[in-house]
């Protein structure tokens, strides 16, 4: 099983004690999720990126969509991917597209608490590095329709993974136009501005893969929602695999078919 | 959906288990009673209002008033002037967003009974509908110092604690259920994340032992094994210990790892 062979791989190197990273150092401890201020404190950011326009491919945007969906009474949680930047942090050349290429849903239960984020976390980018791939990004939908403001646990997480990508972002899904009959991404984008505040986007920056938007209203008409798996079902169920390859084959389906 | 091939007593079970569960299959609920077991209602016998209760339930959850609605008046129309049906009658004031006419209903239900305790709840839930966590807590509260026992309640207000960030209190809503359930594993496992998450070695050897335990009740917990591993890296950073906790905690975490990748 996909995650059992990662925790195998780094049982095997005995220095899981000290590796034990995510994304840098992860230990998500007190001074992070119970800070007593909710807005973030500026970070030193190694030149963000604020620039950079982001790009949502189908899997990215329909597993965060599906997720969202399979549990519309309480809040889900997840993470973006995008392909490793090779030149390192901290380059200041012309700003270019940063891909979310994939998408690992995380919770559907108690968002806030740090053991199991941190487990999540190191699994998926160790899992993901074979393939090229970083964590770029945090992902929440809240349990109120109306409400999608990044709350504490949203900041918090996001912050860690900001420090070590400076082009995280900050997605958080607008829950009233999440609809059968998508016209146009129902999320917001934010990513950190120099002062370390969180900014989100503009439209005209957030591009969806063509014909994402009529492949994932078809996925959510015919409910395959139900088919998605987090990591919470994945540690109630050991089985479930929270990279959800059905969905990535179930995509290149309907996108194949589209073409033809 | 292959409803129409389903047994209206298959149906019929299968919402029976569902409603002694107490889980959620709001859009499956619906799904059966339209496309099959509606038909039938009349063969259901006594079991006809728990079912129509529930139907008219998952009808608001998924915004199928069209469902929900002659539930409703046949219930009203076999028991009228019951609470538990002008409770009903109030959840479809919540469901159109009609949240001022719900809490009066609320209101008058429990003027007229003092001991009803889902209205009461009801109330808690429509302050967290509308996003009013604060002031579900404090009703919520108020609720837990008449009816303490409530473990339902309890684990309502742990969450809305973690909501909130206040991991203490939440903590503490853990331990009252521990109290009451010392064999819920479950409840073992959650109350260590708290701990986790609150940070401090105090706190995280807590976590561990509590990890440990939930672990023992249940050793297909993946959580407390996982949990139990990383409470134990964290303990054996900690520059205060001593050599020999230092060798029990590294085989500790060694064997859950192990656990783990076995299952």
């Amino acid at each position: 099983m996909a995650s059992l062979s990662v925790v195998k791989r780094v049982r095997d190197g005995q220095h899981w004690g000290r590796e034990h990273h995510c994304c840098g150092e992860v230990t998500l401890g007190p001074t992070h999720l119970t800070g007593t201020s909710v807005s973030p404190h500026p970070l030193q950011v190694k030149g963000p990126r604020m620039s950079a326009d982001i790009s949502l491919s189908c899997p990215a945007l329909a597993k965060i969509l599906l997720h969202a969906a399979r549990y519309p009474q309480t809040a889900v949680s997840g993470v973006v991917l995008a392909p490793a930047r090779s030149g390192g942090g901290g380059d200041t050349g012309t700003p270019s597209t940063v891909t979310l290429v994939d998408a690992v849903p995380l919770f559907h239960l108690n968002l806030s608490l740090a053991p199991m984020l941190e487990v999540a976390l190191t699994q998926i980018e160790q899992w993901y590095k074979t393939e090229g791939l970083v964590i770029a990004g945090y992902y929440q939908a809240n349990e109120n329709i109306k409400d999608n403001v990044p709350d504490f646990v949203a900041l918090k997480v996001a912050e860690k993974i900001a420090e070590n990508n400076n082009d995280a972002c900050l997605i958080m899904i607008d829950n009233s136009r999440l609809c059968l009959d998508l016209v146009v991404a129902p999320v917001i984008v934010s990513q950190l501005t120099s002062e370390g505040k969180w900014k989100s986007k503009d439209r005209s920056s957030v591009h969806v893969e063509a014909g994402a938007l009529d492949v994932v209203s078809q996925l959510l008409q015919r409910r395959v929602q139900h088919d998605v798996c987090d990591f919470d079902n994945h540690l109630d169920d050991l089985t479930c695999d929270w990279a959800n390859p059905q969905i990535n084959k179930l995509l290149t389906t309907l996108s194949a078919a589209a073409q033809d | 959906m292959a409803t129409l091939d389903l047994d209206w007593e298959e149906v019929r079970d299968q919402l029976r288990a569902w409603r002694e569960d107490n889980t959620r299959h709001s859009e499956e609920v619906v799904d059966t009673w339209e496309h099959c077991l509606k038909h039938y209602k009349t063969k259901l016998g006594d079991e006809r209002w728990m079912v129509e209760e529930q139907v008219f339930v998952a009808g608001l959850d998924c915004n199928r008033l069209d469902i929900a609605d002659p539930c409703l008046m046949a219930l009203n129309e076999q028991f009228p002037g019951s609470l538990r049906v002008r409770k009903l009658r109030a959840m479809r004031f919540e469901a159109l967003e009609k949240f001022d006419e719900a809490m009066e209903v609320y209101d008058n239900i429990i003027r007229q009974d003092e001991t009803n305790s889902t209205a009461r709840k009801r109330k808690v839930a429509v302050l967290r509908g509308q996003g009013r966590i604060t002031d579900a807590i404090k009703e919520l509260t108020e609720y837990l110092k008449l009816f303490m026992s409530d473990s339902e309640a309890w684990q309502e207000l742990c969450d809305l604690y973690l909501k909130e960030g206040d991991y203490s209190k939440a903590a503490f809503c853990m331990e009252e259920l521990i109290l009451s359930n010392p064999h819920n594993h479950l409840f073992h496992t959650r109350y260590a994340e708290i701990k986790y998450t609150q940070g401090g070695l105090d706190n995280m050897e807590i976590a561990r032992s509590y990890f440990c335990q939930a672990a023992k009740l249940n050793p297909g917990n993946v959580r407390a094994l996982y949990g139990l591993f990383m409470s134990c890296t964290q303990v054996l950073s900690s520059p205060k210990l001593s050599a020999q906790k230092k060798k029990e905690t590294q085989q500790l975490a060694t064997w859950a790892l192990k656990e783990v990748s076995e299952r």
